[in-house]
């Protein structure tokens, strides 16, 4: 892999399957482990799926860029979207709940993104969310439950 | 995304699904998997051994189900997820509201008693 890998898409739900197609490519050529590779996708998928719903208001698709780069042994995704101004690094609790009618059904995808990403960074950048997510490799980056401790 | 399902002669409905529950697999089978959940009474087995990736539309799919299997005086219980869908359900905290066994005798007997509790 280069030292960094990159593609525009489309900002449109029929794009996330070659979003997903995309990385497991790239990650497959940086030698990246399935587990990490799992988890890295499943954050790609929930991130750029909040920016198609929730980024514009005016119908129209908006390009996503993403940036694959493997600073060994960790690999760094940057996510770059011309949306309005969002912040998913910042905590936002699950609420404890004892009862399937309790359970919230909104909000679970920034919570999956805190849960397997080691690190989560945002910044605005003129008029651009750029969204860095920090993955280590499984052996040394996550628990037994394959969550990150942090 | 494919969905199929079997009432079992114990009353159980069980739905197997299978492939990838994310924002396209879960807009193809959601009209049709809430169909069948739409019963009274519904004794629900998610089979979840043939879905490889689960993304939050899916698993919000699956937590309004068992809403509204409870609101029916039913129940619902999630079978044989893969490893890396029973991290996603332990990551959003489903597994501790809705119960999730590995043997299916075991899966309908909970499903059963969790009706019986209603």
């Amino acid at each position: 892999m280069d030292s960094v890998t990159s593609r525009v898409f489309d900002g449109t739900f029929g794009e996330l399957r070659r979003m997903s197609e995309w990385f497991q490519e790239v990650a497959g050529s940086a030698g990246l482990d399935p587990v990490t590779t799992w988890q890295a996708e499943l954050c790609l998928n929930e991130a750029t799926s909040n920016i198609i719903r929730y980024g514009h208001d005016d119908g129209v698709p908006h390009p996503i860029t993403i940036e694959i780069e493997r600073l060994e042994p960790d690999v760094q995704m940057t996510i770059i979207d011309d949306g309005r101004p969002f912040n998913p690094a910042e905590p936002r609790a699950l609420p404890v709940v004892g009862a399937i009618e309790d359970m919230p059904v909104g909000g679970l995808g920034l919570h999956l993104i805190r849960s397997f990403a080691d690190k989560v960074q945002y910044r605005r950048t003129g008029d651009r969310n750029v969204l860095v997510l920090t993955f280590a490799p499984t052996q040394t980056g996550a628990d037994a439950s394959g969550q990150k401790s942090s | 995304m494919e969905l199929t399902y079997a009432d079992l002669e114990n009353g159980v409905r069980k739905i197997d699904l299978k492939g990838r529950l994310d924002i396209e697999g879960t807009n193809l089978i959601d009209l049709r998997f809430t169909a069948l959940a739409a019963t009274q009474c519904a004794f629900l087995v998610i089979d979840l051994t043939h879905v490889d990736f689960i993304a939050s539309l899916g698993i919000a799919t699956l937590v309004r189900t068992a809403k509204a299997a409870k609101l029916r005086k039913g129940s619902l219980v999630l079978f044989n997820p893969q490893p890396n869908v029973a991290k996603v359900l332990a990551a959003t905290r489903v597994d501790q509201v809705v119960h999730v066994c590995t043997n299916l005798d075991e899966a309908c007997s909970v499903v059963l008693a969790g009706a019986a509790l209603n």
